[in-house]
């Protein structure tokens, strides 16, 4: 017999770094879940993409149990990462933080696809290019 | 004890990336996402200047006709101390007969012939936590010898070879191509007093690491990079020479393909994880 689902928690964490400090031990403390078995499970399954930021969905059981589902990153976070953004600007639109590819736009729209709600890859490709902008990211060709 | 608030944000879905996108550029790595998004921030000044920084952006991204699906609120976190409950996860643990792992704040009495290695948890492939790296480390507490010169390939934190330092190699050469996994190897040799014998490079193997003859390989790797490895691996070994390697389970390990002078010494398993011992034999082989 399939298990009584209580909750499903999303995180958005840093691949292999993850710690019971917020939001983790709130997030899931509340439904009584072992966290550092989380913590630990968490970073093994994402230690060899150190440098990413990995969201996992936790899926919670009435017998405290979880299952967790690794999801690809952020479309930000993969923007950020084209564009080599260390720190970033605190101030998008004003400055520019850094340039991406079309071809970077075309790849992360490709990732992103199933996510994204998106008709076809152009749709993706003008949401991916929009998130660019709100983050001062000048797209180039 | 830190005190936390959490600032939970609610906006419509199409603006949810852009948002993402102020909270990545602010260095904002970990946060939670339901109908909102849930950002948690200790409580000090740098709170004040992210909060700054989210009137800004909503100023900017918000448009007066949807304000009515935009929300924001404000609470603090029940108190605990998830430090706390970070180190009380890290006992002192015993791998093999000899080796005691242990953070830096647990104290432990070493028994005679004990040895005790010290090691900050931080990454997940180092902390002596993995099954894998628990059976590298009895592998090896099983077959080195003194004077040995160790290679760790993908050093991780630098557990492997500076347990294999503890167990009386006279040197031991890590490589990973993480950068930090070289700067916390290097942080943890230095606690153990170890950095005179251990060096720690970042990079590749075969590219930066020329061949030698080294007395142990050790390998805790993932299976591809192993399977990519493998045929090399000898050429870092010296007759007989050992390769301890994990990392795998059964079904990787059927998928191994062995060079042919190389023969198998041991295999172990703990759970699902698999650990071998590999010895060279000669490159001049008798048909």
């Amino acid at each position: 017999m399939a298990k009584k689902v209580v909750a499903i928690v999303k995180l958005q964490l840093p691949a292999g770094k993850a710690t019971p400090a917020p939001p983790v031990g709130p997030a899931l403390g509340q439904y009584n879940v072992n966290i550092m078995e989380f913590v630990k499970r968490y970073n093994e399954a994402t230690a060899n993409q150190v440098g990413s930021i990995i969201p996992a969905e936790v899926t919670i059981y009435a017998d405290r149990s979880f299952t967790i589902t690794l999801k690809t990153p952020p479309a930000a976070a993969l923007l950020k990462e084209a564009a080599r953004i260390e720190k970033g600007s605190g101030v998008p639109n004003r400055e520019k933080v850094g340039t991406v590819t079309r071809a970077d736009i075309r790849r992360i729209a490709e990732i992103k696809l199933k996510d994204l709600n998106a008709r076809d890859i152009e749709s993706a490709m003008r949401i991916i290019e929009g998130t660019a902008r709100s983050m001062g990211i000048q797209v180039v060709d | 004890m830190k005190r936390w608030a959490r600032i939970e944000i609610k906006i419509p879905r199409e603006k949810r990336e852009s948002l993402i996108g102020f909270l990545l550029i602010q260095g904002i790595e970990k946060w939670e996402e339901n109908e909102g998004i849930r950002v948690y921030s200790p409580w000090n000044s740098d709170l004040i200047l992210f909060l700054r920084a989210l009137q800004d952006f909503l100023l900017r991204e918000i448009s007066s006709w949807e304000e009515a699906s935009w929300s924001i609120s404000f609470s603090f976190v029940p108190q605990r101390d998830w430090g706390r409950e970070w180190r009380d996860a890290f006992p002192p643990r015993k791998v093999g007969d000899r080796l005691v792992i242990k953070p830096p704040w647990a104290d432990y009495q070493a028994r005679k012939g004990e040895v005790i290695l010290e090691i900050e948890p931080r990454s997940a492939f180092g902390t002596g936590e993995h099954p894998s790296t628990r059976l590298v480390l009895s592998l090896l507490e099983r077959y080195i010898k003194k004077g040995d010169l160790v290679i760790d390939v993908g050093c991780g934190s630098g557990i492997l070879s500076l347990a294999a330092l503890l167990l009386g190699a006279r040197r031991a050469i890590g490589v990973d191509v993480d950068e930090i996994a070289i700067e916390e190897s290097k942080e943890n040799a230095r606690r153990l007093s170890l950095e005179e014998k251990a060096e720690f490079h970042r990079g590749n193997l075969l590219k930066d690491i020329p061949p030698t003859e080294a007395e142990i390989i050790l390998c805790n790797i993932d299976l591809p990079s192993l399977k990519a490895l493998f045929p090399y691996l000898p050429y870092y070994l010296k007759e007989g020479g050992l390769l301890i390697a994990s990392g795998f389970t059964e079904e990787g390990y059927k998928i191994l393909e062995v060079p042919e002078f190389i023969e198998e010494v041991r295999k172990e398993k703990e759970g699902d994880w698999i650990g071998v011992v590999w010895r060279r034999k000669s490159l001049q082989h008798n048909p």
